[in-house]
């Protein structure tokens, strides 16, 4: 399997499992908009995942319910319940592909069908807001309100077009086309669409939105609109767009509509020129307002608006017939030094917009980009007077200083104010020397005032869109940069098998760091030398704190929430307690309980299997709990919480508990038990039973639990991990369940004791105590041994006798005992001599030696020795 | 690999697809003052050219495809910024 399709497969299941809390949460409380931006969101990131693989089944179902998410998000459709039920029966479904995808790598074929099916499900919820979306698609689409962006496209190219134009009579198109925001995951390529059109001439290609910082960029986000003039007819283009005409604006133009006059305004009245222009013109007397245009033109700078206009005009009476309108437009819109109206010129259909153009798009593209420049130039200026007055410590106070003057000559130079810089430049000085900032105070409030000034030396407009916000971000770059900083996740996703392996090495590690005790020994005992030992112990500490602090380290590593496992109940309870019929709150505490992940993985199933049996045994129907006088809803409480070494994990029900009557009677049919045990019997003791392989005293089997092979496995699966389950019932008002986990079970700590010259290990959370029994204090109750510890009898068990070795006589010497607690009980082992207490990597004992009990397992010890660890529970 | 990344320049040839805006944004994000390479390019997606206008990328040579080259070079003469960046003192 690729890399990327792991990680998609391991990702998108992250997603779909909150999706389904978030659903369940949002079922609940529908008006919880976060959530369902959260779900959203997720849906999201796998619909746009999808398309990177060949899952066509995935993809159209994540994307119907990702609609449907959204309608729901915005408020466009009504809250349904049963659009929870199909959501997670969408999100199981894909679940399932996901499984499939990765036992095959591929999902089989035919699945579309069922992907449109539910999807179609999906849908239905939103059939009728379609029809208001098709309406809203026509709003938003693209429409032309105003002609004169064709000014951002260079005077001379503009020029070219148009003689050729009016000299072959061919078609005008200009276009406008928004890409979805979404188009690259439906495969679609804009730019490549837009280069295909035919007779393509002018081309911007410009942002919708500010450009975001690289940082913060989506480069799957498209944000880039395309917009220009194509010499083609406009159907030609209407068909190259056939798809997404709600993405298009086209419209045909004459060739005038490219005369947008651009420069830099000027304040000159041109009145007189322009009445008497317009009087030349009615009167058809062109080759007066050549002569008129001619005598004009020179008074003007050539990047002047003026100038351009002038420019224009004389092309438009350039040609054989000059068409009047165009003419007269031309020239009105020099009296207001304003770009003249060429859509509402152009009369075509769209005309309603006609009236709203002169109003709405009021200033021409020079002016505007002004007002733009205009404000970035203030805000930086104003940036500079605010940093002027925050706090500051001399030590940087010159710096500061320093910086401001700097960013404001930039400013000026690119204003072209070289009359400021200079004042700048003596400002600086004087501030720098008498370390007062008045005069910089005064310079910046100058700066403010001289907007104007700064406005009208701006050169060049016209080919730098976007270039005021620019200047702001380059002089500004500690913002943004900052920013992105903070954004870079501190999160690595490793693959387990990469942490196992630093997990065994590190075991080594401290095997090996155990020789060095030995070796210590050796070098005073052997060669005798006591310096050298007491070296080797000195470095043994040192590299013992290290591997303790690695083995701590690592072992967060694996560290897990045991919330992970609980995130499934809600769904479980939620769809058990429907199809049963039978009202259940679920309350969870402590999800953030950390355990090592292995363990956690362990109580999975467990866990699922006592909710279940709490469900569908403990939990009564509402008519039977009302009966018996309980609230309507039963409830289930999880809990989990640290217990010293161990993790704790209570599941209370207070539904009818566990009939002890029952599970004897049972136990007997079953031959588990005599009739005589089971009179003896506490009802405590008899509802331990459960646990007991083929035991289920539920009156009939359901598809739920029952089949009597569920509390013994509860049992197996936490005692393959060293934990303890208990059970206790409390007859018609519930059952608590316990669990114990130890935190990790990387390292164990034993006690080891000598037997018959061997060590053997004792785990070494069953050991109480250690005592030394003269042989006088023992004595015998019905053949067993026992001793009397504190006021208590404690029975004595012989570790040589368990193991089946021969018991030398002891005499009077004291017998070394270890108190262990078995299952709760004290017990007393005699063995031959205690030993230290150690940590030890326990491997179980595999193969052949697998069916051995007796053993826990092995353990490697420092001098290259094997230690066996004994499993007292088995032996006793 | 339609694209080569070399210490600060990266080459685009042939028809970059959108798979490449990814690693090719990545690449910009870590770099002070990146160049491209367009000389063999024919064809850039949308999603490729939205990163390079985005960055306002300098661009040493133009690609050989006429078109291309007359889109892509207005299109981001329109990004760029006409200033110089300013100068530390």
């Amino acid at each position: 399997m690729t890399p990327l399709l792991a990680q998609f497969i391991a990702e998108s299941r992250e997603q779909l499992e909150m999706t389904s809390a978030g659903l369940l949460a949002i079922e609940s409380n529908p008006n919880d908009l976060d959530k369902l931006n959260e779900i959203f969101r997720a849906v999201h990131t796998i619909k746009g995942s999808s398309g990177l693989f060949e899952i066509r089944p995935v993809t159209v179902l994540v994307h119907a319910a990702e609609d449907l998410l959204d309608a729901l998000r915005s408020q466009e459709v009504e809250f349904d319940r049963s659009m929870i039920d199909l959501l997670l029966d969408a999100f199981d479904q894909v679940n399932q592909w996901l499984e499939e995808l990765e036992r095959h790598e591929t999902l089989p074929e035919g699945l579309e069908s069922r992907a449109r099916e539910l999807g179609g499900q999906l849908r239905a919820f939103l059939n009728h807001r379609q029809v208001e979306t098709v309406n809203e698609e026509t709003l938003t689409a693209p429409t032309f309100t105003e002609l004169d962006w064709l000014g951002q496209f260079p005077e001379h190219e503009r020029a070219a077009l148009y003689s050729q134009r009016v000299a072959d009579e061919g078609p005008l198109t200009v276009f406008r086309y928004i890409p979805d925001a979404q188009c690259f995951f439906s495969g679609e390529d804009p730019f490549y669409q837009v280069r295909q059109i035919p007779g393509l001439s002018l081309l911007a290609i410009v942002p919708t939105e500010p450009w975001p910082s690289l940082a913060e960029m989506d480069a799957y986000h498209c944000i880039l609109r395309f917009e220009g003039i194509a010499s083609a007819a406009h159907g030609e283009l209407a068909e190259l767009f056939r798809y997404v005409p709600e993405q298009t604006a086209l419209l045909n133009i004459s060739p005038e509509a490219l005369a947008v006059p651009v420069g830099r305004p000027d304040e000159t009245v041109h009145a007189e020129f322009v009445n008497e222009g317009l009087t030349l013109a009615n009167q058809e007397d062109w080759a007066g307002l050549r002569g008129a245009v001619e005598g004009l033109r020179d008074n003007y700078e050539p990047e002047t608006w003026m100038a351009s206009a002038l420019r224009w005009l004389q092309r438009l009476l350039d040609s054989a017939t000059p068409d009047l309108t165009a003419v007269c437009r031309l020239l009105e819109a020099m009296r207001t030094g304003q770009s003249p109206d060429w859509l509402a010129a152009l009369a075509q259909p769209l005309a309603q917009t006609a009236d709203a153009a002169p109003a709405s798009a009021p200033a021409s593209r020079a002016l505007a980009l002004t007002a733009e420049e205009e404000s970035a130039f203030q805000r930086i200026v104003a940036e500079q007077a605010r940093s002027l007055t925050l706090p500051t410590v001399p030590e940087s106070w010159s710096g500061r200083i320093l910086s401001i003057f700097t960013c404001l000559s930039n400013v000026l130079r690119y204003v072209q104010r070289a009359d400021l810089l200079e004042e700048l430049e003596e400002t600086r000085e004087t501030v720098l020397d008498t370390h007062d900032i008045e005069p910089l105070k005064n310079l910046l409030g100058h700066l403010v005032d001289a907007e104007d000034a700064a406005a009208d030396s701006a050169q060049e407009l016209s080919d730098s869109p976007g270039a005021a916000t620019e200047v702001f971000k380059a002089i500004t770059p500690t913002e943004t940069t900052t920013g992105s900083e903070k954004q870079i996740a501190k999160i690595l996703k490793i693959d387990q098998h990469k942490v196992d392996r630093l997990m065994d090495l590190i075991g080594e590690l401290v095997v090996a760091k155990n020789a060095l005790p030995y070796l210590a020994q050796r070098a005073e005992k052997i060669y005798g030398v006591r310096d050298m030992a007491r070296e080797i112990k000195e470095q043994y500490a040192v590299i013992n704190r290290i591997a303790q602090d690695l083995q701590g380290s690592i072992m967060q590593v694996r560290m897990m929430p045991v919330g992970q496992v609980f995130q499934r109940f809600p769904r479980l309870v939620r769809d058990l307690s429907k199809k049963l019929d039978k009202k259940i709150q679920l309350i969870i505490k402590g999800e953030d309980t950390e355990a090592d992940k292995n363990i956690i993985e362990t109580l999975a199933d467990p866990l699922i299997h006592i909710l279940r049996n709490s469900i569908d045994h403990g939990i009564e129907p509402p008519e039977e709990r009302l009966l018996a006088g309980k609230a309507e809803e039963g409830a289930i409480r999880v809990n989990a919480y640290q217990d010293n070494d161990s993790v704790a994990i209570e599941i209370n029900d207070d539904g009818r508990g566990v009939d002890a009557t029952a599970v004897k009677n049972k136990a007997v049919r079953r031959g588990l038990l005599t009739e005589e045990q089971a009179e003896a019997m506490t009802d405590h003791e008899a509802v331990q039973l459960i646990f007991a392989p083929g035991l289920s005293t539920a009156e009939q089997v359901s598809d739920i639990s029952g089949r009597g092979v569920g509390m013994d496995v509860v049992r197996n699966s936490i005692d393959r991990v060293g934990g303890a389950v208990t059970v206790n019932s409390r007859r018609g008002a519930g059952t608590d369940i316990r669990l114990t986990l130890p935190l990790s079970m990387a390292v164990t700590h034993v006690m080891a004791v000598e037997l018959d010259g061997k060590l053997l290990g004792i785990p070494m959370d069953l050991v109480v105590e250690t005592v030394r029994l003269p042989p006088a204090a023992l004595f015998s109750i019905k053949h067993r041994e026992t001793f009397v510890l504190r006021d208590q009898v404690v029975p004595l068990a012989r570790l040589r006798r368990l193991l089946s070795m021969d018991e030398p006589a002891t005499g009077e010497a004291a017998l070394a005992t270890l108190v262990v607690k078995v299952q709760g009980e004290n017990i007393g082992l005699v063995v031959d001599n205690f030993r230290e207490g150690m940590e030890v990597i326990l491997k179980p004992m595999e193969g052949v030696l697998g069916s051995l009990r007796q053993y826990a397992g092995t353990a490697l010890l420092g001098d290259g020795s094997v230690m066996l660890v004994i499993n007292i529970k088995e032996l006793l | 690999m339609p694209i080569e990344f070399m210490r600060n320049v990266a080459s685009l040839k042939g028809v970059c697809t959108v798979e490449e805006a990814e690693p090719l944004l990545e690449w910009l994000q870590d770099q002070q003052r990146a160049k491209v390479k367009l000389k063999e390019c024919t064809h850039i997606h949308t999603a490729v050219l939205q990163v390079l206008l985005a960055a306002k990328v300098m661009i040493t040579l133009p690609p050989e495809d006429p078109d291309l080259a007359r889109w892509l070079i207005s299109a981001l003469r329109g990004a760029r910024t006409p200033i110089a960046p300013p100068s530390s003192e």
